[in-house]
């Protein structure tokens, strides 16, 4: 069997929706940062299987947008971690939907 | 051969390059310089002194740039783009840093915790604002955008307040997070049937019309995700109102305003590749028109942030909702992607500046001053600090758009801007966001009065004594709300100075 463009997209596809599901569902902010990590990893796949592919077009910018993507969504999680510490050390839960201290 | 040519002329182009970022150049020294004095001085007021130097030098070598004689110079083979339309944006970012500073000098919260980050991240800060100004590839933008964001983060988590910081940070990251991931996919689709990230590559646009339209409109919606996160424009609005309560007022001088110009650059260089002929043309963009899409978010932006800041009770809450409709506002500026759209834009962003950054000052000196947060609190301030009270009246004054001040020349150019792109189009959508607009113009008028009928009109049902400090107000905010007043009444020049350097 042939493995084509297609088999990737459709993996990416279910990778972004598996995070997206995740991301949206709010018990635990550590399940919140891997689903976005999810939806990041299927944009990856993405840009990698297209620069592949694409013969007439620039087929660095995929791959340099892949490393790119891969260093700054880890950054960001680690930012997003630091930030998890400090909110379990005041309010003893990393649950989103028990940290409300803002009332309208 | 052939390879050690093409290597040649990128190398050639990255070299040209260089001498185009000296403004960002003096920030990063100053920054190290920053770092470096922090660990050996102990004084409290000279970082933020020396970073003031530095955005001062910056801004006067971003403001030399205006006479470069080649316009839309790309600089690192298309990574960024520098022309006097960015320039503009850089010189306003530079002018919202220098005033955080100058007004961070004088909170008491910052100098008792004496926090140095505080002071020395700001130039680095307005190095990534000022990149998203004027990356035009998608790979810049992406990069300098996620710079934008953990830097907000990080003020936002920088505590005063620690328990509140942390909540706030806490939704800031998540929803910052999930916004840019959307955004990365949908830059993954982009590349997938363009080829190409280089905004300004002929072949980006020319795929476009070669491709199957719903993939083309279900990835401009995701990259519209990010942007809208990054103007605090609906639907992805939710973050803004929790972040706004959790931070203190002080560092809101800078949040407030500083990621949201860089979003309106970053947005107009992204729509300035489709270029003006073909922008609103049906028959190319049958599935996505942007002038219905982006009136269509300006009006529902606009009517939510009004409505919703009426019922607000928390100081920091209705501005923030404010501050939302005031997006839609701006999103009037780029519906028809004009010239004359982007000088009201431009014109009203300087209008902005002036305007929430004074608003924002002055509530923090009655958080400071009357441990004012509510609306409750307001209650007859006028009595206990009526210079205060009156400078707060004519801001609000000019964010609700009243004649003689800066915010009506800047809202009737807005609407005067929209009016031309409805009758070059004939979009009816453009003219329901001229309406909608009309209303919430109305609407803030209530939401505003009722923090100036606290003040003015109520007893005051309890007493703080407290030092007046009236230093800040007499150095800072007046002269703030004396441009408000002055460029409200004679508006022609700095209308025609922008008008110039864009045309």
């Amino acid at each position: 069997m042939n493995i084509t463009i297609g088999h990737f997209l459709m993996i990416s596809a279910a990778l972004f929706a598996i995070g997206f599901y995740a991301a949206l569902r709010r018990r635990n902010i550590i399940l919140v940062l891997i689903g976005i990590e999810l939806m990041v990893n299927a944009a990856v796949i993405n840009l990698v299987a297209f620069a592949n592919v694409n013969k007439n077009g620039n087929t660095q910018d995929g791959k340099l947008m892949a490393l790119f993507a891969i260093v700054l969504s880890a950054a960001a999680i680690a930012l997003a971690l630091a930030i998890v510490v400090k909110v379990y050390q005041h309010f003893k839960t990393i649950n989103p939907d028990e940290i409300e201290e803002f009332k309208n | 051969m052939e390879w050690y040519l093409k290597l040649q002329t990128l190398i050639e182009s990255n070299n040209i390059s260089w001498k185009f970022l000296l403004p960002e150049y003096v920030l990063l020294l100053f920054f190290l310089l920053g770092l470096v004095i922090d660990l050996f001085v102990k004084h409290s007021k000279l970082l933020p002194i020396l970073m003031l130097a530095g955005l001062a030098v910056s801004g006067y070598f971003t403001f030399l740039q205006i006479s470069i004689p080649n316009q839309n110079q790309q600089l690192f083979n298309g990574m960024l783009l520098l022309n006097n339309k960015t320039i503009i944006f850089k010189l306003l970012l530079t002018l919202v840093s220098f005033i955080f500073l100058l007004y961070s000098l004088t909170d008491q919260r910052v100098k008792q915790r004496r926090i140095a980050e505080y002071f020395y991240l700001v130039p680095l800060f307005l190095i990534a604002l000022n990149m998203l100004c004027m990356s035009s590839h998608l790979i810049s933008i992406y990069m300098s955008l996620e710079m934008v964001s953990l830097f907000s983060y990080g003020y936002v988590a920088l505590a005063i307040n620690e328990k509140r910081n942390a909540e706030a940070a806490m939704k800031y990251i998540l929803f910052g997070l999930l916004a840019s991931a959307l955004l990365l996919y949908g830059i993954s689709l982009l590349y997938g049937f363009s080829g190409t990230l280089l905004l300004l590559d002929p072949n980006f646009l020319a795929a476009f019309a070669k491709a199957p339209m719903p993939i083309i409109a279900l990835s401009l919606t995701l990259i519209l995700a990010g942007f809208l996160f990054k103007i605090a424009a609906v639907p992805f609005h939710f973050y803004a109102p929790d972040v706004y309560q959790g931070t203190s007022a002080t560092t809101l001088v800078l949040l407030s305003i500083a990621p949201k110009i860089a979003g309106y650059a970053m947005f107009a260089n992204f729509l300035s590749c489709f270029s003006f002929q073909i922008f609103n043309q049906q028959l190319f963009w049958p599935m996505y028109n942007w002038e219905t899409t982006l009136s269509v978010i300006a009006s529902v932006t606009i009517i939510l942030g009004s409505f919703v800041a009426i019922s607000q009770t928390n100081i920091k809450r209705l501005m923030a909702y404010a501050g939302i409709a005031q997006s839609g506002f701006l999103l009037m500026g780029l519906i028809g992607y004009t010239a004359i759209g982007l000088v009201a834009l431009l014109n009203y962003l300087f209008a902005y500046v002036l305007m929430t950054s004074a608003a924002f000052m002055l509530i923090s000196y009655f958080e400071q001053q009357h441990e004012a947060f509510d609306l409750a609190d307001y209650k007859g301030l006028v009595r206990k600090s009526p210079m205060a009270a009156i400078l707060l009246v004519i801001v609000f004054a000019s964010l609700i758009g009243l004649p003689p001040f800066i915010g009506f020349t800047g809202k009737f150019l807005l609407f005067s801007a929209s009016y031309q792109a409805y009758l070059s189009s004939a979009n009816p959508s453009v003219l329901f966001t001229i309406f909608t607009a009309a209303i919430g113009s109305i609407i803030s008028l209530f939401y505003y009065f009722k923090i100036v009928r606290n003040m003015f009109m109520r007893e005051e049902t309890w007493v703080k004594v407290s030092s007046e400090e009236q230093g800040v107000l007499y150095f800072l905010v007046l002269p703030i709300v004396i441009a408000i007043i002055y460029f409200g009444i004679l508006p022609s020049g700095i209308i025609a100075y922008i008008q110039s350097l864009i045309a």
